[in-house]
């Protein structure tokens, strides 16, 4: 919806919260529902509103529970049958500066501040330790922004006896644990403060009269921050940056200022800003951001403008090229099915207002940002929050050389007599584990990310992959495969819950990277080793359509298993004798 | 005046979501149905970035009727 584009229409959004949620609700259909405790320092409902709709426009539906005003700190130190009861998927912790329960006083020695600061990050940390004990889900913790002002005045930000001081040390505390803490995430309230602008984020009346933390226009703000983190976190992050070439990628038009006549790099002022949204696209890609082009140019024209010398994007950056006079919304779908990616996934960024409404209007899925001309381009993508990075995994950073491959075997498979061949040419080996700590992330990562070849659509935290894990009544795989072009890392995910002498599969996906490669049945055979070695009697599939997995529609009868039943949504339930299983053939070794 | 009174009746059917509302200057704000102390918060917040005023703590507390906050809202502009 165009109000929660950068940047925010927050007018609409604090006045018309009510039908732009109904609006909302009426459209999508596919929701993942979470529930979320709001613990909060100061007044939560507009920030809970906010976060609602937010939420309801990255696909999320949230159920909310709120502390009563200022209780925080009690609610999760000694409990709440109503919290309980509640059983939250995300805390969110929502304080403030103000929350600061004591500050050092002008006689305080250097050793007694010190002895403050402990005391008030024991009551933060404790509270923390708490909750992950009880509740075992992520927590996203608010920084602390500045006073809006300054007693010692310039001297405040230095001195150990200044709060400003105070806080930024606190600060620097609360980041320690979250380098430490995996589902730990801190909401730089800090920053938006500043970004807004602290005299108004802190304007005292909203304060005194209501007990808000901040002004009411900029609660949009730091809701959508908190909307962000979220949605990363259950896998609705965009994935893909498709990016028009002329007047975005440099300045001119190649196609008639030849490439000598383009303005890209530091030596020119013009040049200049291209050049570091090049870099700023260049470093969106090291984190795992897939980048493709899709302009309006020939070819050969395009190719040239990428081999400019002082551009630093180059023609390898890129997963896809797509320069023709075909629409540009038919470019980016093409793009979507050479990496079996959706278009809800991806951003598009172009300097030409036509073309962004186009394929705003023809790929709504997709994002648009309302950029203007170069100089706003990073403003606008980075305050988007697109990316918001909850997690660096290692599969992430080495995203393009593994699309790359993966467009390399396919052009490798053209050359085989057929497809057997060509799969054994690839030499493939799996490693099948545990839900090992070390790929937890990794696992949860891919439960919330993995729509096609996705049995059940079962989206799981870091905290429940580990429970799954460390019970007794699960049977956990994961598998790595690993082929002669790279390691395509972890890419499947299996999950049962033995009930008698019975197996239940809660959880079976693979990530699409790997189709065809009869990896599948390497893990049905490990699954049915285990079950045997359990001494189970039969294990029971689950196909739940969604409108994404018909592909999966008939894997459990591909994979031998009998039909015991089907309902009118076209769930299916399935069953196989353990000691009936038929060991399957594979091109890939273990 | 009345180019106020449809300005505000245009914002106080969006805070309230209830496009049936109509008002008059001798409408007390809190006795509208659905009326409570967080839609007063969007309410003067919405009133202040339509036009561009500000007040202080004393004078939120003394609005009680639509007519008194258009007087107030004339007094300041």
């Amino acid at each position: 919806m165009e109000c929660f584009a950068y940047p925010l229409d927050t007018k609409m959004l604090l006045r018309k919260k009510k039908s732009i949620k109904k609006e909302l609700l009426n459209n999508e259909k596919q929701w993942i529902c979470k529930k979320i405790a709001v613990l909060g320092g100061s007044t939560t409902n507009e920030v809970v509103d906010q976060l609602e709709i937010a939420l309801l426009n990255h696909g999320i539906k949230a159920e909310f529970y709120q502390s009563e005003y200022g209780l925080y700190w009690e609610d999760a130190m000694f409990g709440n049958e109503q919290l309980d009861a509640f059983g939250p998927d995300i805390i969110y912790i929502h304080t403030n500066w103000r929350n600061i329960t004591a500050f050092p006083e002008i006689h305080d020695t250097e050793d007694e501040v010190m002895q403050k600061l402990q005391e008030q990050y024991e009551r933060f940390g404790s509270m923390w330790k708490k909750l992950e004990e009880k509740f075992r889900c992520p927590i996203i913790q608010n920084n602390f922004d500045r006073p809006n002002y300054r007693l010692l005045g310039n001297r405040d930000i230095w001195d150990y006896r200044g709060r400003s001081n105070f806080i930024s040390r606190l600060n620097q505390k609360f980041y320690q644990y979250a380098q430490k803490n995996k589902s730990f995430y801190i909401n730089d309230i800090d920053y938006l403060a500043q970004d807004y602008g602290l005299s108004e984020w802190g304007a005292v009346i909203y304060w005194n009269m209501y007990k808000y933390a901040c002004c009411l226009n900029a609660i949009p703000y730091l809701a959508g921050s908190v909307a962000n983190i979220i949605k990363s976190i259950f896998g609705k992050n965009k994935k893909l940056l498709a990016l028009d070439l002329d007047n975005t990628l440099w300045g001119g038009v190649i196609g008639d200022d030849g490439p000598e006549g383009i303005k890209v790099g530091p030596d020119m002022i013009e040049g200049q800003p291209y050049y570091e949204f090049q870099q700023y696209s260049k470093n969106l890609q090291k984190i795992g951001v897939v980048l493709a082009v899709a302009s309006k140019n020939d070819q050969e024209n395009a190719l040239e403008g990428l081999r400019h010398p002082d551009g630093v994007l180059k023609e390898e950056d890129f997963v896809s090229i797509k320069a023709n006079w075909e629409p540009k919304n038919q470019n980016l779908k093409e793009i979507a099915e050479e990496l079996s990616v959706g278009t809800d996934s991806f951003v598009f960024v172009d300097d030409n207002p036509v073309e962004q409404d186009i394929v705003r209007t023809q790929l709504p899925e997709a994002a648009v940002p309302k950029v203007e001309s170069v100089e706003n381009f990073i403003e606008v993508l980075d305050h988007s929050g697109y990316f918001e990075v909850t997690s660096l995994s290692t599969e992430d950073l080495g995203k393009t050389a593994q699309y790359q491959a993966r467009a390399k075997a396919q052009s490798l498979q053209a050359s085989f007599e057929n497809y057997e061949d060509y799969l054994l040419s690839l030499e493939m080996k799996a490693e099948i584990t545990g839900f090992e700590p070390m790929y937890v992330q990794r696992i949860t990562q891919l439960t919330n990310k993995s729509n096609q070849f996705n049995l059940t659509t079962l989206r799981c935290s870091e905290d429940e992959i580990t429970k799954m894990q460390e019970s007794p009544n699960y049977i956990c795989l994961c598998g790595r495969l690993i082929d002669k072009f790279s390691d395509n890392g972890i890419v499947t995910v299996v999950a049962g819950e033995i009930q008698g002498d019975e197996l239940n599969i809660k959880l079976w996906l693979m990530s699409c990277r790997v189709l065809k490669r009869e990896l599948e049945e390497v893990m049905m055979n490990e699954l049915m080793k285990k079950a045997a070695e359990q001494k189970l009697s039969y294990v029971n599939g689950v196909y739940i359509p969604t409108a994404k997995n018909h592909m999966v529609e008939k894997f459990y009868g591909d994979m031998g298993f009998e039909l015991c039943s089907s309902d009118e949504n076209g769930e299916t339930h399935w069953k196989m004798k353990v000691d009936e299983y038929q060991h399957k053939k594979s091109a890939v070794s273990v | 005046m009345d180019e106020k009174m449809k300005q505000l009746t245009e914002i106080f059917q969006d805070v309230f979501d209830n496009e049936g509302i109509t008002l008059t200057a001798d409408t007390k704000i809190k006795e509208i149905k659905g009326w409570d102390s967080f839609i007063h918060i969007s309410l003067m917040a919405a009133v202040q970035d339509e036009f561009g005023v500000a007040y202080n703590i004393e004078e939120i507390m003394k609005l009680k009727t639509v007519g008194e906050l258009i007087a107030s809202i004339e007094g300041k502009q």
